[in-house]
């Protein structure tokens, strides 16, 4: 396991040094002055150009240029923004943990009603529901999220009135921004509505992580369904059928423990689903996430903040990656030799 | 009744004969089917059917409701848009953009990849497993994600789109190839081959090759429906295809404006949309399943 997890390790780290090399090499390719599209200094002939062309070595060659622009970038001095001028780095804080929350509670959401959804469809093979559940897999998985969104304002928020259309909060609940992540701020804050604000960030939450949940979660009942078939069919259920036990032990202590094995392994990709469509839902719900602020910085060509949201977004997705893999290299070890060999 | 032909001889089905046996077994594959070729031949059609041109605009019938509405009209089926222009030969014309592009981009992305990926399977060692970590770690980046930073650099248009989506592409294809080619490489009858004296050329074209097809067919219809799914977010995020194109991704992202007055702008290139990509998942997924049941026969 050491030898496997110090693999993956280095693998990532090599990952993370070429993605700071695309990054830095998009200042290049980026329209416009490259250390302006790094720093956001507009003003070439200003004092703090000058600065910066000292500090991140403009002055020699494109190695010291590389160098100081990691230098930069692990000290959290990311530029400040082309259009409102602020730092990058401030700005970033809040907006990940926005974005964190609602990919945490659509992920949460989604495990949570798909694995027993999947469990249920594979007990009932080929039985009605199993093809309910099915087809209405099937066809959610194909519906694009920014209707699916739209459909959703328009019947839960327009029609129905359950919800807001948009947005994280009622603005008269004034909530201190600090992590950015709406239910911590207002469980950390000392008002005395706490509870009336609690309940309208939920009103505000429920509609976007619906959204978001159901198309991780229609992939993961496809695989725990296909999981569970291939694993009720192996010898050691019958086996253990044979021995006598009662059928709620088999399902809880031999079926499910190995069907979700193929589970542990899709989880990161789900992830990257989920990230995908985080992006677009953002935009849509008004939500003031990481995705919302990378497609406004695309309009904007706002650069210093496009690769700081490319960055982030990307080294998310790739320490959610690894760290799946590990727990799926921890949790089942044959799967570890698999991997040791060459391949 | 036995077969009584004394010259009978067995003949196994090609794997693409089977999958298409497979396919026209299934009765829910079949309807994708006939759906698909259908919404393939209104795209070819389009220019002929739709009884407007897609920019023709109607001032004195500015959001008209669909036909079987009370205000509707016929002349109208599905109503008109904010701008007057009717909405039915929008999204006929829409499918060049959302269905005939995604389709170049998909084959463009296939024949490049496939090359590479063959080449890949092929060699081995250290150039075979780095490509692979490489590929693994791009593949875990959501294509979305990818094409949103070329769009960045390229600056939004469609062409620019066009060449994001199949450099997007091509890495899944030279992965699943790659994977089907490695799988492939060290069964029997290619062993054989070998010995038999035949040249790489013909090993890979002749005798590998054909017994892909049907990853590769897989493939085609999953980057596919990547393709359709990503030009549409990107139209709809405005950063695609850009305004007076009947995209339907642009189309739902001008609609967004005045769903709550006027529904039915968005139905229909939502409705468009999710029905192209349900007919060609539900054929991947069948595609899936008949590899799945041939592997297990084998």
């Amino acid at each position: 396991m050491l030898r496997y997890s110090l693999r993956r390790l280095i693998l990532f780290i090599i990952t993370l040094w070429l993605l700071s090399l695309f990054v830095f090499a998009l200042n290049y390719w980026f329209p416009g002055d490259p250390l302006t599209n790094m720093t956001g200094i507009r003003d070439q002939s200003s004092y703090a150009y000058q600065q910066a062309v000292d500090a991140r070595g403009f002055d020699s060659g494109i190695l010291q240029q590389y160098v100081g622009f990691i230098d930069h970038l692990l000290a959290g001095q990311w530029g400040n923004s082309l259009a409102s001028q602020t730092d990058v780095f401030a700005q970033l804080q809040p907006l990940f943990g926005a974005t964190l929350e609602l990919g945490l509670l659509a992920m949460a959401l989604a495990l949570l009603l798909g694995l027993p959804l999947g469990i249920y469809a594979a007990l009932q093979q080929r039985g009605p529901l199993d093809r309910v559940i099915m087809g209405l897999s099937l066809s959610t998985y194909s519906i694009p999220v920014f209707w699916l969104a739209q459909l959703f304002i328009l019947l839960f928020a327009v029609k129905l009135g359950w919800s807001p259309i948009s947005g994280q909060i009622n603005p008269l609940y004034n909530i201190e921004l600090q992590s950015g992540s709406i239910l911590w701020d207002i469980w950390r804050s000392d008002m005395p509505y706490r509870p009336a604000a609690f309940i309208d960030a939920l009103a505000h939450l429920w509609l976007p992580v619906l959204v978001l949940s159901l198309m991780p979660m229609t992939m993961l009942i496809r695989i725990m369904r296909n999981a569970m078939l291939d694993v009720l069919q192996q010898n050691y259920i019958k086996a253990a059928r044979a021995r006598g036990l009662a059928d709620s032990r088999i399902l809880f202590r031999h079926i499910i423990p190995n069907a979700l094995q193929p589970v542990v392994r899709q989880l990161g990709l789900q992830f990257s689903v989920l990230m995908t469509n985080i992006i677009i839902t953002e935009v849509i719900f008004n939500w003031p996430g990481l995705g919302s602020w990378l497609v406004k910085s695309i309009y904007e060509r706002d650069y210093p903040v496009m690769q700081a949201g490319i960055l982030v977004l990307a080294s998310l997705i790739l320490l959610v990656n690894v760290l799946v893999e590990l727990l799926h290299a921890w949790r089942y070890p044959q799967v570890r030799k698999e991997q040791h060999a060459e391949h | 009744m036995p077969n009584t032909s004394i010259y009978y001889q067995h003949r196994e089905p090609s794997p693409l004969r089977q999958l298409w046996l497979h396919i026209t077994a299934n009765p829910f594959a079949m309807v994708a089917f006939y759906i698909f070729a259908g919404i393939m031949v209104l795209m070819v059609l389009s220019p002929l059917v739709s009884p407007f041109s897609s920019e023709t605009q109607f001032s004195d019938h500015v959001l008209q409701p669909p036909a079987w509405h009370a205000e509707g009209q016929i002349r109208f089926l599905f109503g008109t848009d904010d701008l007057g222009r009717d909405l039915l030969s929008r999204v006929l014309h829409g499918s060049v953009y959302s269905l005939g592009y995604p389709l170049l981009a998909t084959l463009l992305a296939a024949v490049i990849g496939i090359s590479i990926g063959a080449w890949a399977g092929m060699s081995q060692g250290v150039q075979s497993s780095t490509l692979n970590h490489l590929l693994d770690v791009l593949l875990s980046i959501p294509s979305l994600l990818l094409a949103l930073v070329i769009i960045a650099i390229l600056g939004p248009a469609l062409h620019n789109v066009m060449i994001a989506i199949t450099l997007v592409l091509i890495p899944q294809f030279i992965h699943s190839v790659h994977n089907a080619f490695y799988e492939e490489r060290n069964k029997e009858y290619v062993v054989a081959s070998k010995l038999n004296g035949c040249t790489r050329w013909y090993l890979l074209t002749r005798v590998i090759f054909p017994n892909i097809t049907s990853v590769v067919v897989m493939q085609i219809t999953f980057a596919l429906s990547t393709a359709i799914l990503d030009i549409a977010a990107l139209g709809f995020l405005g950063l695609g295809v850009q305004a007076p194109a009947p995209e339907w991704g642009t189309m739902l992202a001008r609609s967004l404006d005045q769903v709550y007055l006027s529904p039915w702008t968005m139905v229909l290139p939502g409705l468009a949309l999710f029905l192209t990509v349900l007919s060609i998942n539900v054929l991947g997924d069948s595609v899936r399943a008949a590899i799945q049941e041939r592997i297990r026969n084998s």
